[in-house]
């Protein structure tokens, strides 16, 4: 896909402006409108795209050319008084390092080298896989290598001196291992100390202006030499070290004042709570404090980690591990292409920029939220799970996923041009390239599958965005007036945002939520608020923004829960706030607290209706089904998998939370083996946990009542809205929700 | 040492087949339940529920499952299932039978009286069962008189469950002895047959509090399906053991019949798969 783009921010008060980064392989005039997006899905079996262009203050046509994108996380200290001059002649570099993935290309562990041009001095790992120390003046570079190659995911304490006076490059590679801290043990005895010394002409190095930790800069701005693995306490010194000063440095101690250039420090900056930011502080005299660029990621285990705890929070001096990834991104950086100005009055909605050229067409979201409540009705759209979704490869990349989804993925051209370019970073679903797990995802790039028409290509249907405009049209349709709202407005302003509105209705998987965006959907359930969820595994993983940057989110996955990846041991808590993160179950926060259902199943293949249990008859909530038959099957159909209950699952389960005086309404049957129940219910592994067998594998429909009259109507599927605009809306899963909903916006207490 | 008496005992033998097993309250005993769905609930409602929720509910609270050995919930057709005896009254508010078998008569107190029930179960049987006195429940010893394969899939299979009442004037022991020997006879032609059994209601004096049904014993007769079940009534040896036999020990007035298809919630006394077992198990079986 050459023409495409971003909005930033992803989610805007009308009032407030949204700017778009707007790219393309080959430069030429695009042209822009706005336009509200009402339906995604092109299935024929429901309305199709539906769109409406929106009249703004916009110019008809742009100029739209290539932008640069840098992947890679690394950090970068730069230095404007030239402090670095004095590495010049001699010095020597550090750093406790313990790379993920070695050989096949030169990486960059720390220095002040400038890619490129060859100048500088900075410690390396060879394409070879072995230690490298490099010194230049941007005509000649010399450099020395250790014949030992490195071995991954282990701990070492490395170093490197140079003195052009003596003609000496001397290096040392030595094992840092416990107990803990590394992939094996104390017990083998594998190779890790070395050596190297090389007499020769070294030149005085030419040093550009800035340490870069983890990858070179060319002078251009261009990065190179991309580090995978984790890089602890670093920094360089004016002399050139002997062993027994390599041996000091390597327990952890700091080089002799007098020639200390800096030390990067990176166990400082933890709040008491155990977060941390993108700052590495430079405890040296200069304070050249280094910043990481696409989310380095912080609150890792350290070289000296002892086991004992597994937060940064309790024992800050062991948590000095930064991971870095070559193929990382969260901010694409690129140049605005447009600016507007949203006006006060537009009706929040989903909005999209739409851009044209050269017979190609793109879509860029964004969400405007009202500047004041208008509506009875707020829609809460997921950002943050759209997020954690962003640039997904599970089709491509997923080792299991065409067996979870029980067939074979469904891929456009778009999907393989996008695979093989993979220019715009990963999902929260994949893994790095060394295999560790993405951990962070950001709106500030292009995201293939925020897009009003994807479908995606593991299950061919849609998921997330697409899916939920099901809702927005059904909204519209049925000419009921909502406010649309996010996660990221529920994040920042909590139970306020919510308390105008008679009622909230989930979209299709709210299953990212921080803290507070829990919190706030309490909080207005006690105070009397009507909340209807209407997805699958919702309020599931512990996620977080900063305050300043809601751009990316944060994740842990850890031992529970159906994940992609999970975190290392020791690595269970978000840099971000220091919190612990994995599922909000494991926490003491499980759905079913929330909203009755929590996850039970998933299941890719077909999607089952639900059936009026004995509850749905009691006179208390019998106006739900007001219209429908005792026994008439609900949602025997739908465009997500032809019916209302399926994709993901939630059930009532009062043993997790679910309110005691809850009403069990409905349940779907007969799922198939390709729906397995859920991970974190099996304590034994067990033959029968798939549909056919397995009772707990099914989606639930719930209601209860709160204190202050409010009230929870919560349908455990996915695909319940998707099934909404069948047969033209006339159907019974639109029945039942305009039963809800118009009960919901009277003022009266309803149950 | 004393034994907590809210705890289940050592576990009885089910391999063992009583020869008079009416003239003992000791042993294994069966729960036999007549549940009747609440009157503003669908059919469906109350046997999905039943069968995916509130069975499978019981069964996972370990405190009071720990007492069931064995669990069958039998549904009945929506319909009167032609071909039983003209005197069988099907009208019966029924919709099924609940089976439960307990280590003894000692710990269906337990069992009944454990926290776990008044706290979990009961409430969750108030959804869909009524709960106005229209239930009945009687506590049996079984006489297995047919049981070709002791693994025999019960699901699916259709059963009809015989309500007897003792003839006015014979005595326990009689009657008792006399069904027991219409068992006998129903089963010398098996052809249509899966299973026969006779459950004896307990000898008094039953344990305090417990009011049972006024039902002296039933007659279980499984088949493959309904037609299996109208086949083998349709007999002339089988109608002449019915009229035979039921007319020298039963009040013919009051039999009471219930056809449902079976379902097996737990079994630890054979190998056949059942929703709480890890064995092959198709919900449409």
């Amino acid at each position: 896909m050459s023409l495409t783009g971003y909005s930033d921010p992803l989610s805007v008060r009308a009032g407030e402006a949204v700017s778009f980064m707007l790219g393309a392989d080959e430069s030429g005039s695009a042209e822009v409108q706005l336009v509200r997006l009402i339906h995604g899905d092109t299935n024929p079996l429901g309305p199709g795209f539906i769109e409406r262009e929106v009249t703004a203050d916009l110019p008809r046509a742009i100029h739209v050319g290539p932008q640069v994108t840098r992947k890679g996380s690394h950090a970068v200290a730069e230095d404007p008084r030239g402090h670095l001059e004095a590495l010049a002649e001699q010095g020597t570099l550090y750093a406790f390092v313990r790379p993920s993935l070695v050989g096949g290309r030169d990486q960059a562990i720390a220095g002040a080298w400038e890619w490129k041009s060859n100048r500088g001095v900075g410690l390396f790992i060879s394409a070879a896989g072995c230690l490298t120390l490099k010194v230049g003046d941007g005509v000649v570079t010399r450099q020395v290598s250790c014949a030992e190659r490195l071995a991954v995911n282990v701990w070492y304490f490395v170093a490197g001196s140079w003195d052009a006076k003596a003609g000496t490059l001397r290096l040392w590679q030595r094992g840092r291992i416990n107990r803990w801290n590394s992939l094996v043990g104390l017990a083998p005895g594998y190779q890790f100390d070395d050596d190297a010394t090389h007499n020769v002409a070294v030149p005085r190095a030419a040093l550009p202006r800035r340490f870069v930790v983890a990858a070179a800069l060319a002078a251009d701005g261009d990065v190179g030499a991309l580090f995978n693995g984790k890089i602890d306490r670093h920094g360089a010194c004016s002399r050139m070290l002997d062993d027994s000063q390599v041996t000091w440095l390597s327990q952890g101690r700091l080089p002799e004042p007098a020639s200390l250039v800096a030390h990067w420090d990176t166990t400082i900056g933890y709040s008491k709570e155990g977060a941390i930011g993108d700052v590495i502080v430079d405890v040296g005299p200069f304070q050249l404090n280094a910043r990481g660029v696409n989310r380095p990621v912080r609150g890792m285990t350290g070289w000296n980690w002892g086991g004992r705890s597994d937060s940064a929070r309790v024992v800050p001096g062991e948590y000095g591990g930064i991971a870095f990834h070559d193929d990382a991104l969260t901010d694409c950086k690129w140049t605005p292409s447009l600016r507007l100005e949203v006006p006060v009055d537009l009706p929040s909605g989903v909005y999209a920029l739409r851009i044209r050229m050269a017979g190609q067409e793109d879509h860029v979201p964004f969400f405007v939220s009202p500047a004041e409540p208008k509506a009875r009705i707020a829609v809460l759209m997921s950002t943050f799970t759209y997020l954690a979704y962003a640039n997904e490869r599970l089709a491509f990349d997923g080792a299991l996923a065409e067996a979870i989804v029980a067939h074979t993925p469904v891929m456009s051209p778009g999907d393989i041009e996008w695979k093989l370019d993979q220019k715009f970073g990963m999902s929260t679903y994949d893994v790095h390239s060394d295999g560790s797990g993405v951990c962070y995802s950001s709106s500030r790039r292009p995201i293939q599958n925020l897009r009003p028409r994807y479908r995606m290509p593991t299950i061919g249907v849609p998921w997330a965005l697409p899916a939920d405009l099901s809702l927005i049209w059904w909204l519209d349709a049925k000419g009921y007036e909502a406010d649309v709202i996010t996660d990221h407005d529920l994040h920042r302003d909590g139970s306020v945002l919510l308390a105008p509105y008679r009622m909230v209705l989930t979209v299709t998987h709210p299953e990212y939520h921080s803290e507070a965006m829990l919190n706030g959907i309490e909080d207005y359930l006690a105070g009397g608020g009507r909340v209807a969820y209407l997805g699958g595994n919702g309020f599931y993983w512990v996620t977080e923004i900063r305050a300043e940057e809601p751009w990316c989110i944060e994740i842990r996955r850890l031992e529970a829960g159906t994940r992609a990846w999970q975190a290392a041991p020791g690595e269970a808590c978000l840099a971000t706030t220091g919190e612990r993160g994995g599922l909000w179950r494991a926490r003491g926060r499980a759905p079913q607290k929330l909203v009755a259902l929590g996850f039970a199943a998933e299941g890719m293949d077909e999607s089952q209706p639900f059936e009026r249990l004995p509850d749905s008859f009691d006179v208390s909530v019998s106006w739900i089904f007001e219209g429908i038959g005792a026994e008439e099957l609900i949602g025997n159909f739908g465009l997500g998998l032809n019916g209302a209950s399926g994709l993901e699952v939630d059930r009532y389960d009062l043993s997790l939370g679910t309110p005691p005086h809850t009403k069990l309404l409905a349940s779907s049957f007969g799922h198939s083996d390709g729906y397995l129940m859920t991970q974190e219910d099996i304590y034994c592994a067990f033959p029968g946990s798939g549909g056919t067998q397995n009772p707990l594998v099914r989606g639930d429909i719930a209601y209860f009542t709160t204190a202050a009259g409010g009230a929870v109507f919560a349908v455990g599927s996915i695909a319940w809205s998707q099934a909404l605009p069948w047969n033209g809306g006339d159907n019974n899963v639109s029945r039942i929700l305009q039963n809800v909903v118009n009960a919901f916006v009277k003022s009266v207490d309803r149950g | 040492m004393t034994q907590d008496a809210s705890l289940p005992g050592p576990r009885a033998d089910y391999s063992k087949v009583e020869s008079t097993p009416w003239r003992t309250n000791q042993g294994i005993v069966k729960f036999i339940e007549f549940p009747a769905r609440l009157p503003s609930i669908s059919r469906r409602a109350f046997h999905i529920y039943w069968s995916r929720h509130h069975s499978t509910h019981v069964m996972n609270i370990t405190a009071f499952s720990q007492f069931m050995r064995k669990y069958n919930s039998g549904h009945t057709y929506e319909d009167a299932v032609p071909g039983l005896p003209a005197h069988y009254a099907q009208d019966t508010p029924f919709d099924g039978a609940a089976e439960v078998w307990i280590n003894s008569l000692g710990e269906v107190g337990a069992w009944l009286g454990h926290p776990a029930y008044a706290e979990l179960i009961q409430p969750d049987e108030g959804r869909f069962i009524r709960q106005d006195g229209v239930v009945e429940i009687v506590v049996t010893k079984e006489e297995r008189i047919y049981e070709p394969d002791p693994d025999l899939n019960e699901n699916g299979l259709t059963k009809a469950y015989v309500l007897l009442k003792s003839r006015a004037g014979l005595d326990r022991e009689a009657f008792h002895a006399a069904i027991s020997a219409y068992g006998r006879d129903l089963a010398v032609d098996p052809r249509h047959l899966q299973k026969l059994v006779v459950s004896h209601r307990i000898s008094k004096p039953w344990p305090e509090g417990m009011a049972l049904a006024d039902i002296d014993a039933v007659l279980e007769l499984w088949f493959k399906d309904c037609s299996a079940l109208q086949a083998f009534y349709a007999q002339p040896l089988t109608q002449a053991t019915v009229t035979r036999h039921e007319a020298a020990c039963c009040d013919t007035a009051a039999i009471r019949a219930i056809v449902a298809r079976m379902r097996v919630v737990h079994d630890e006394f054979s190998f056949q798969p059942s929703t709480m077992q890890p064995l092959a198990w198709n919900w449409e079986s």
